[in-house]
């Protein structure tokens, strides 16, 4: 089965994701691909506090979770990675894992200038990320929590790609 | 339902919702305690217990996650209880079927009363200009809290005593026109009401031995009753004890 | 401690500006005061806790103990600003989805399911068992709260872990679904005990609509559309005469 949920949110683990996607599609493993948090002793145990018990917690810099995903340590799985922005996903990509689609959850990154959805405000350097992210054949919607309708990206971004040309 | 009742009722509604809104959360706002309560003030404590049991049952899920505020089931609770026997038609223990159509009239007042508790709270946001008003330290602060019990309490107040007031008298006549032969059906919905409140709560439990736990309650259940009848706690301890041994024998099975 | 008392308002001044900001600070008050008293007081105190707050009202003890333990820390130069912001704003959060799946989401289904089956079998003093134990448990969530959140201060993650609720959690889950599953029975008994096909009729059909509800609640059919069927279906069933009571 695998990873059967790429999501991009900035706040990684909380609420909405434990509420929302966990009770959705009942992973058994999730797995935080954040360098910073991997790093920080308090922030990982504050978010393997909020995971259900019966879920498996890995918080790991993002090359080694492109590992894992390439040795098939997580085949017999079924698990949710998440990624902090836009631009920890196209690293991923950039150290060879595969990604077809991916669900962009929230971000609040500074100087934020194009609102996307609930809770998803894009800043210039995002949108340049997620347009390469696009050019890279990934599918990516907008959904902040299963409940909502999933928006296609594209539809939301089209202004902007014609704009200036790197659609 | 003469005044008395009506302001009786509305000013206990206050202290009530003070309880969810405000100061402590000790659940007396729960339906399962709110509803007897009332129908005990009321005059009938098992009417109460009965509406209570249900309601309970029928938001057996209200999760306020974040900033979301679910439906109010004290409310509700408050609300059907003082109406099925203030303005009930009989005298004595009142009819499930009246109890029903109060519970259908109280159902549609939960939209409206959601968007005034949004409301009150959107308006509350004037308590923290109190609260950093004052130079004294503490004293604007603590002044600002209190004005909040206050709003929580009118709130509930001013919900209550209309609606009590307001819909007794329509509320006997439109039943008096009800055909009698959709009495029985009006009892069964009561009797199925809990069904939503469990299958809502279904759909949250995500456990990997979900429907095993709940068929082996069943089972355990029926044997139970069958064998001790309903009566005392006999059977309700033997309930417990079978639920915890489940439990148990879960983890034990996981860990191996 | 008086931080007990005081986290029973947190909820008083809800309002979807700063959420139980006021509470919060109400809950700082007698340390707002001392620090007054002292030769540098924290000119900033007051308004640093006035600001958006927003956690389950059960948790909000382990986080303000935390906060008086780094409060006075600070006040004793140690630690900075920053980490009190960040212990609030990241505890907050956790807290909040912990405290919420702990209480709302497990204890008080539970103990609500078992407070009815109590109210079936021995009728009157359900409704005070369930306040009995319910608050006997979250009262101890607050004391214990203040208390440890006070003492491990920043080190709070490590006490949390000790006590693993989410373990707490999918026991407590086991435990909600045996009880549903032991309540049909209870329910369908009640009605008229004495007659074994009435009862079997009627477990069945409650087993085959909650069912029912289930698929629609899981394909996010409205409450109310759900409500309306359920009327309709009732209707239906009680014209036959086969569950007419």
């Amino acid at each position: 089965m695998g990873i059967v949920l790429f999501r991009i949110d900035d706040r990684l683990i909380h609420g909405q994701v434990v509420e929302g996607w966990f009770h959705h599609l009942r992973p058994d493993l999730v797995v935080v691909a954040d360098d910073a948090t991997a790093a920080n002793e308090f922030q990982r145990s504050v978010m393997e506090m909020v995971v259900p018990y019966g879920i498996r917690t890995e918080i790991v810099p993002i090359r080694e979770a492109v590992q894992r995903c390439r040795t098939g340590a997580y085949a017999a799985r079924r698990g949710i990675i998440l990624f902090r922005g836009p631009g920890a996903v196209l690293t991923a990509l950039g150290l060879g894992l595969s990604v077809e689609f991916l669900n962009l959850g929230g971000l609040h990154s500074e100087g934020s200038t194009t609102v996307l959805g609930r809770g998803v405000n894009a800043s210039e350097r995002d949108l340049r990320d997620l347009r390469r992210l696009l050019g890279q054949g990934v599918r990516i919607e907008v959904q902040p929590v299963p409940a909502e309708s999933p928006v296609d990206i594209r539809t939301l971004m089209s202004p902007h790609a014609t704009g200036d040309g790197q659609g | 339902m003469s005044f008395l009742d009506v302001l009786q009722v509305s000013l206990l509604a206050g202290l009530i919702g003070v309880d969810r809104l405000a100061v402590g959360q000790f659940m007396i706002s729960q339906p399962i305690v709110a509803a007897p309560i009332i129908g005990w003030v009321m005059g009938d404590f098992h009417t109460g217990l009965l509406v209570g049991a249900v309601l309970e049952l029928f938001w057996l899920q209200g999760l306020p996650v974040g900033g979301y505020v679910p439906k109010d089931a004290t409310l509700a609770a408050i609300l059907t209880t003082a109406l099925a026997l203030g303005a009930s038609p009989v005298r004595g223990v009142p009819d499930v079927a009246w109890i029903t159509w109060v519970f259908l009239w109280v159902g549609l007042l939960m939209s409206p009363a959601a968007a005034l508790d949004r409301w009150v709270r959107q308006k509350n946001a004037f308590l923290i200009d109190v609260a950093r008003s004052d130079g004294n330290i503490g004293r604007g602060i603590t002044r600002a809290v209190w004005m909040g019990v206050g709003v929580f309490y009118l709130y509930y107040f001013c919900v209550t005593l209309p609606v009590l007031w307001l819909s007794a008298g329509a509320l006997k006549s439109t039943y008096g026109w009800l055909s009698p032969r959709l009495l029985p059906g009006l009892r069964l919905f009561f009797f199925l009401l809990p069904a939503m409140g469990m299958a809502s709560l279904l759909t949250r439990k995500a456990h990997p031995r979900g429907r095993l736990f709940a068929v082996a309650g069943a089972v355990v259940s029926v044997v139970v009753f069958l064998g001790f009848g309903l009566d005392g706690t006999g059977p309700a301890v033997a309930l417990l004890m079978a639920a915890a041994l489940a439990v148990v024998v879960e983890e034990r099975l996981r860990a191996v | 401690m008086q931080a007990v008392g005081r986290s029973l308002f947190i909820q008083s001044a809800w309002n979807y500006e700063n959420f139980q900001g006021v509470g919060f600070g109400y809950a700082l008050v007698p340390l707002m005061k001392e620090t007054a008293s002292q030769d540098a007081p924290d000119p900033d105190l007051a308004a640093r806790h006035l600001k958006s707050f927003n956690t389950n009202p059960y948790m909000v003890g382990m986080i303000l103990g935390g906060v008086l333990r780094l409060e006075e820390r600070l006040a004793s130069g140690q630690g900075s600003v920053e980490d009190v912001e960040n212990f609030k704003s990241s505890l907050m959060g956790a807290f909040g989805a912990l405290g919420d799946s702990f209480v709302w989401g497990g204890l008080r289904p539970l103990l609500g399911l078992l407070a009815v089956m109590l109210a079936v079998l021995s009728g009157a003093v359900a409704p005070l068992v369930f306040l009995v134990c319910y608050n006997g448990i979250v009262l101890w969530l607050r004391i214990a709260g203040v208390r440890n959140g006070y003492a491990y201060g920043a080190e709070l993650i490590q006490y949390l872990k000790t006590i693993n609720l989410q373990r707490k959690i999918y026991r407590m889950n086991g435990l909600t679904l045996f009880m549903i599953g032991a309540l049909l029975p209870l329910w369908a008994l009640q009605v008229r005990p004495e007659v074994p096909v009435f009862f079997a009729g009627l477990l069945a059909l409650l087993v085959m609509v909650i069912y029912l509800l289930w698929k629609a609640e899981r394909k996010g059919v409205p409450m109310l559309l759900q409500a309306a069927a359920l009327l309709l279906v009732a209707q239906l069933l009680a014209q036959t005469g086969w569950f007419s009571f």
